[in-house]
């Protein structure tokens, strides 16, 4: 099993942007490569290389598991974990959201001095 | 206005039934009265005729009796006459001794006869008994002009008769049985029988049982007759006659009529009618029972009839075969594009058929043959009521049922307004639905940010500018202190931001989650929960908590299944854990789970404030807080456990408390177990306690 060091995020949301890369690279070490939007960040997905992606559910355009459907189309990327995050709490998002190498489901508000562990704890328990 | 088609008759105006219907219920009544009538009649006529045959024939066969005994007894008397002739024919020498002698022997024993005499050439030569016929001795028949005729026959052809009934010379009337000689001197031998005694002697009286007896005679077959014997009224009776024929010329009819007539009436009358009065009688009965019966089947009928016409929903049956057998007006009204197909005798699949190439099924529009195969199913089986909506926006609640013989019932009932209510209602409950979850999400996003910045105020050390300044202050005094100082002050109000916002999360939470539950709307994502790993994984999470103010917590568990909705689950223990934790100051907080006979138990017990003893039902009442005074040292809505309630409600669970005020609480939660009876052995990796 290997080590948990790049993570590919994205988020429509800029001020949650930040906060998740200063938790990420400030409190947990990892490289981080952020995008604001799915379409850039499937432009990159290839050069990127990530360990792990961490979608945000809700963004215009096409959503968290919209791009997860397309990153997983992607050669190279059909078995890549994946973590989503959403402010919606509900049972039945959580389930839509379940599926194939699906690690979890972050809520927000995520506490970020906490989230590298949540992360990591996620990374360790996959199948 | 009745319309073709339509198989439900209708009530004629209310004055109809008047004169004529009450005419019209007499008719069985005068009916069976005749019948009755012509019954006891013709029941009269055959006993009556019975009981005349029988009195006619036994009359008839005392005459013809009577009749045979005559001619019995008269044979006998001309075989004595002819002997008596032939014996004096014979001893004509002593004449006069044997005369007397034989006359006397002949005589003897046979009462009728009055005389015996002998004539020659006419004239009476002997009489035996000679006292009393004195008179008749030497009587010349030639004088005789009534008896000359037979005598001269007699003689001529030596034949023996008997004659008359004739008047006697001697006074009286009698037969006179005569027998002539075969010599020259024309010897006539006469017996004279005295009528009364003969016919005595035959058995013949005046009377027979209940019936007058009459003998008429017709004497030198003349027209006339006299009677000889009896009443002359007989012959007016329509009396039964027999003759008795004594020679060519001589008749004698013997007439019988009963006294009082011929049986005219039935012997048995009362009888019959009392028969007859006690048929009527249950015959009327009969007659008002059928006829109330009739009244109220057809009154029923037509009452029915009024009901399903005044009916607000549409009425039809369909018959064994499925063909329509009567709707009402309704009917035709909620199916107006295939209302003229509703004839009684048309098949239901034919209705349906056209219904759909007529667009009267908006449902059935593009997948019409699988919806006449459903539709015609529902109909040979009906089970639950269907729904059906109309091309004008209607909708029908469709209710079938088959009767016992067969038949197929259907209700039709417009539920339009409770559709549309029921579909507002449901779009309403989207909406909320919706609104909550976008409320949520929300309040979420700008307090993720507001939480998550003031985390790292919080630990503000980790930031790399704030490293820059530490590093540039260095260890010089006093700003090195002046900047921890401020550091400190930085992260207490931190923290107190922090609490804040996370006491506000929870509230928005709670609110949200109640209003959830509530209204309704939690929908379970169920799936099968090992409840021991959820317990163990929550009491980690908790375990820095209890120690932070100095709480013992532990969690002892068994292996337990149950069928749930993992994140309620996780929620409902989260708050009664936090709750436990919250109200306890000093002590311990425990957890376990433990398995009973079809449920899990989970405990969540603690030494903290309690919950007195009146309070202990409506702590699961929202907005339920121990102490109101309380409220501001621990906070909350007051929502936690009116939500926990709420949530294993919905699990089919529940939940229930003791409590020792001032000493503690310990909550009970009960759920279904999905596989009672396994999970008997500890499952692979799970340590007995995580404390």
């Amino acid at each position: 099993m290997s080590d948990l060091r790049r993570i590919l995020h994205v988020d429509d949301d800029e001020e949650i942007l930040e906060l998740v890369r200063l938790s990420l690279e400030l409190v947990g070490g990892f490289d981080l490569r952020q995008f604001s939007s799915a379409e850039r960040a499937i432009a990159n997905l290839g050069s990127v290389q990530a360990d792990l992606v961490l979608l945000d559910v809700m963004m215009p355009g096409t959503d968290g598991p919209g791009l997860l459907r397309i990153i997983r189309q992607t050669p190279g990327f059909e078995r890549i974990p994946a973590v989503f995050m959403t402010a919606r709490a509900e049972a039945s998002v959580n389930r839509t959201l379940e599926g194939d190498a699906v690690l979890g489901v972050v809520t927000k508000p995520f506490d970020p001095m906490i989230l590298p562990s949540q992360l990591l704890r996620l990374w360790a328990a996959r199948a | 206005m009745q319309r073709p088609g339509i198989a439900v008759e209708r009530d004629g105006p209310a004055g109809h039934t008047g004169l004529r219907g009450r005419l019209r219920s007499w008719v069985p009544y005068v009916l069976v009265i005749l019948l009755a009538l012509l019954t006891g009649s013709a029941l009269e006529r055959f006993s009556k005729n019975t009981a005349l045959k029988r009195q006619q024939e036994a009359n008839s066969d005392y005459v013809e009796d009577t009749i045979a005994r005559a001619q019995l007894r008269l044979s006998h008397y001309v075989d004595l006459t002819d002997s008596l002739l032939a014996y004096l024919s014979l001893n004509r020498a002593s004449e006069a001794a044997d005369f007397d002698a034989m006359a006397g022997v002949v005589t003897r024993g046979n009462s009728s006869i009055i005389n015996v005499a002998l004539a020659r050439d006419y004239v009476v030569t002997h009489v035996y008994p000679l006292e009393p016929n004195l008179s008749a001795l030497g009587l010349d028949y030639r004088t005789r002009p009534d008896q000359i005729a037979s005598i001269e026959k007699v003689l001529a052809d030596r034949e023996t008769t008997v004659v008359g009934p004739v008047r006697l010379v001697q006074g009286g009337t009698g037969l006179i049985v005569r027998a002539a000689g075969a010599g020259s001197d024309r010897m006539l031998l006469s017996v004279v029988l005295g009528l009364d005694p003969f016919l005595a002697e035959i058995g013949l009286g005046g009377t027979w049982g209940q019936s007058d007896v009459a003998v008429r005679a017709t004497i030198n077959g003349t027209d006339e007759s006299v009677t000889i014997f009896g009443s002359d009224q007989v012959w007016q009776a329509s009396p039964i006659v027999r003759s008795l024929r004594l020679n060519e010329t001589d008749v004698l009819d013997i007439g019988i009529a009963p006294v009082g007539g011929w049986i005219s009436r039935s012997p048995f009358l009362w009888q019959i009618g009392a028969l007859v009065f006690g048929l009527l009688t249950i015959a009327l009965y009969g007659v008002q029972f059928a006829t109330r019966l009739i009244r109220d089947r057809s009154e029923a009928r037509r009452q029915l009839v009024v009901a399903i016409n005044s009916s607000q929903d549409a009425f039809v049956i369909y018959d064994r075969e499925d063909r329509l057998t009567l709707c009402n007006e309704k009917y035709k009204l909620f199916y107006p594009e295939s209302a003229d197909l509703f004839v009684p005798g048309a098949r239901f699949e034919d209705i349906i058929r056209k219904g759909v190439a007529r667009g009267q099924y908006p449902a059935a529009a593009g997948r019409e043959e699988e919806w006449i195969r459903e539709r015609l199913a529902a109909h040979a089986n009906p089970a639950e009521p269907i729904e059906q909506e109309m091309p004008d926006g209607r909708w029908l609640r469709v209710t079938e049922s088959k009767t016992p013989d067969g038949y197929t019932v259907g209700f039709r009932v417009d539920i339009t307004e409770l559709k549309t209510a029921i579909l507002r209602a449901e779009a309403a409950s989207r909406a909320r639905t919706d609104f909550l979850n976008n409320i949520s999400h929300e309040f979420r996003t700008p307090l993720t940010i507001v939480l998550g910045y003031i985390a790292f105020l919080k630990n503000v050390r980790v930031l790399p500018r704030f490293r820059d300044l530490s590093d540039a202050v260095g260890e010089a005094q006093p700003a090195r202190e002046k900047l921890d100082a401020f550091t400190e002050d930085i992260i207490t109000q931190a923290g107190k931001t922090d609490r804040s916002g996370r006491q506000l999360m929870a509230l928005i939470n709670s609110v949200l989650d109640w209003s959830t539950i509530s209204g309704g709307h939690v929908e379970l994502v169920l799936s099968d929960i090992d409840l021991d790993a959820l317990l163990r994984g929550l009491c980690e999470e908790f375990h820095d908590a209890a120690r932070t103010k100095g709480l013992a917590f532990g969690y002892e568990g068994t292996p337990c299944h149950v069928e749930g909705d993992e994140v309620r689950l996780r929620q409902v223990f989260m708050n009664l854990i936090s709750n436990a934790i919250k109200f306890t100051d000093k002590g311990y907080v425990n957890v376990t789970l433990e398995r009973s006979d079809r449920d899990a138990v989970v405990h969540v017990e603690d030494t903290g404030v309690g919950i007195p003893p009146d309070q202990r039902e409506t702590v699961f009442e929202r907005f339920a807080q121990v102490d109101m005074s309380s409220k501001r040292k621990y906070g909350g809505a007051g929502l936690g456990l009116a939500i926990c309630k709420g949530l294993l409600d919905l699990h089919r669970g529940n939940i229930s408390l003791q409590s020792t005020f001032g000493a503690g609480s310990r909550f009970t939660v009960r759920l279904p177990m999905t596989r009672p009876g396994k999970d008997a052995s500890p499952g692979p990796g799970s340590p007995g306690s995580a404390a």
